[in-house]
């Protein structure tokens, strides 16, 4: 008999994969990921750096549009169809339920940003670049930060409705990502309210540039081992701390 | 004791002002055997409400609800237990025969057994030629009978179905019934349903819980809540050939106008009691006791 976590993943990931709207998201990517390519054409001095890094920033944005938005309408879809009312009526705890579907929205993730790999690989051997394996951690670091997303919308999702929990999960994805910068301005700030506002910030919010290997991709040279361990345990303790918190409130729902 | 709902107490707070709205006040009903029940209420008397309740998806702030003598949200209940919720829409790019695999596993189903039943289910709700079909293609109708597939793939004891009538056409309507039906004659299950279409409750049910703002007003056999409203003997007799037809009101009116009739020489023909419908009951049931 298979695990009912098990089976809430695979039916969420059968589901979501048939989906077209996933379809259609999928060719908006492709489609600008195709624009970045064309950028970087223009201009042709530095056509491999350009190419590279405006390729990696486009899926980037679309990986995280993507897992933004498949977290935030997952349950706006389950409760609007009444699917998670039978689901519920099962013998299934609603952690299980939880974690089921994280665990398929994160499937259905990787399933396509293993799409981004094959358009990305495609599209730098038509530009006649040479394919390289540094180009290729900026993945991983996408989905480890994809995963901390996902949960993060998982927590916005489960008591708010989609239009807020995508502005939450978008502000959230925009300050993790500025947090670097602040931690450098308030290095240089004299006042006492200023920097102890900035350091509450730097100490709730993860680092998210901490997981952008773009740069090592530009560089050509390797993301070190310990880096790589690092960003995958505080990425997986950031993912861990939002689910948790989303299950908590999950657990108390009311399905009006 | 398959089912017992004990001073139930739900209330819902207002989204802006937080005030909190009573919707149901000391519900009390219990189902003692195998029955087919009917939740009857017009709009807004808390037959949802009380049903999602006892489905364990909404808290409430008093009461004791048991199912098989355990508390209603136990996992030992839940694998007894099927569900089909008001106007369900269910997975859109599921096939009708995934959806049951899905849901037949989630209740520890698995391998041949499970293969086998869906079979069954599909053929039973009339849906076998639609087994590769998307749920997103289905129609209204299609919906609630594979609803009703997602409810009994597990055999439950216990079947609680919100409104499995509504909304559909006088022929899906009459499927539906009959696979209610069926499923009460060929399984051992006890259903519970709410509505508000009397014919079909009528047609249906041995048994009665009739809820109206919050409140139950009555929790039993339907037979006794249509002769509550029973409301007095028709004699027909005739004399020197002339028939005619009159009402008393009671029994022992009932017998000194027999004797009467006697004396006087009439002929008694019959006397039947004054039957109303369900319908009938239900609406003096609705009229008492005033508007919410
Ligand atoms: N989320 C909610 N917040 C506030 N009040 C609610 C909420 N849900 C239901 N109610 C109120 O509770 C009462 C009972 O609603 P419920 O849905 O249980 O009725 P019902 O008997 O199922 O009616 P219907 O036949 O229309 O389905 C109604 O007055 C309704 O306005
Ligand atoms: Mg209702």
């Amino acid at each position: 008999m298979s695990s009912p976590i098990f089976v809430v993943a695979k039916n969420t990931f059968i589901e979501m994969i048939r989906d077209r709207v996933l379809y259609f998201v999928v060719v908006f990517s492709i489609l600008f990921m195709g624009l970045c390519f064309a950028l970087g054409q223009l201009s042709y001095n530095e056509i491999f750096r350009l190419s590279v890094s405006l390729g990696l920033s486009g899926i980037h944005f679309c990986f995280m549009g993507l897992a933004i938005f498949l977290g935030c309408s997952v349950f706006f879809r389950e409760i609007e169809r009444k699917t998670i009312y039978t689901l519920l009526a099962r013998p299934l705890s609603r952690g299980q339920y939880l974690l089921g579907k994280y665990l398929g929205l994160l499937s259905v993730l990787l399933t396509l940003l293993f799409g981004f790999v094959l358009c990305f690989t495609l599209v730098e051997y038509l530009l006649a670049m040479p394919i390289l394996l540094t180009s290729y951690y900026a993945f991983v670091g996408f989905f480890f930060e994809a995963a901390i997303l996902l949960s993060v919308t998982f927590f916005f999702a489960s008591f708010s409705k989609p239009f807020l929990s995508i502005t939450g999960s978008l502000a959230f994805f925009l300050i993790g990502h500025w947090v670097a910068s602040l931690e450098a301005f308030i290095e240089k700030s004299t006042s006492v309210s200023f920097y102890l506002i900035g350091q509450v910030i730097i100490h709730t919010f993860p680092n998210l540039e901490a997981l952008n290997w773009r740069p090592f991709a530009i560089s050509q040279s390797p993301v070190p081992a310990y880096e790589l361990s690092f960003a995958f345990a505080t990425a997986a303790l950031w993912a861990l701390f939002f689910f948790m918190l989303s299950l908590i409130i999950f657990r108390r729902k009311d399905f009006e | 004791m398959i089912l017992e709902v004990q001073n139930l107490n739900k209330s819902f707070r207002h989204p802006w002002s937080l005030q909190k709205i009573q919707v149901l006040f000391d519900v009390n009903f219990r189902i003692e055997k195998k029955s087919i029940v009917g939740f009857l209420g017009g709009n807004g008397a808390g037959k949802t409400t009380s049903i999602k309740c006892l489905i364990g998806l909404l808290s409430y702030q008093s009461g004791a609800l048991k199912i098989f003598g355990k508390n209603h949200l136990e996992k030992a209940v839940k694998k007894e237990i099927g569900y089909l919720p008001e106007r369900p829409y269910f997975y859109n790019y599921l096939s009708a025969e995934e959806f049951l695999r899905f849901y037949g596993q989630l209740s520890g189903m698995s391998g041949k057994a499970l293969s086998i039943r869906i079979g069954e289910l599909l053929e039973l709700v009339g849906l076998s030629h639609a087994r590769h079909m998307f749920l997103t293609q289905f129609s209204k109708g299609m919906l609630q009978r594979i609803g009703m597939a997602q409810a009994l793939i597990h055999k439950p004891r216990l079947l609680i179905l919100d409104e499995p009538l509504s909304g559909l056409d006088p022929d899906g309507r009459r499927q539906l019934v009959s696979i209610i039906q069926n499923t009460f004659t060929e399984e051992d299950t006890t259903i519970f349903f709410s509505s508000h279409l009397l014919d079909d409750v009528d047609r249906l049910c041995q048994d009665l819980v009739l809820i109206k703002n919050g409140r139950v007003h009555y929790n039993g056999p339907k037979s006794d809540f249509v002769d509550r409203g029973k409301r007095g003997y028709l004699i027909r007799h005739s004399f020197a050939s002339k028939t005619a037809v009159e009402s008393v009101s009671e029994l022992s009116a009932l017998q000194l106008k027999i004797d009467q009739l006697r004396e006087d020489g009439h002929q008694i023909l019959n006397i039947e009691q004054e039957k109303i419908s369900l319908d009938e009951a239900f609406k003096e049931f609705q009229g008492q006791g005033g508007a919410r």
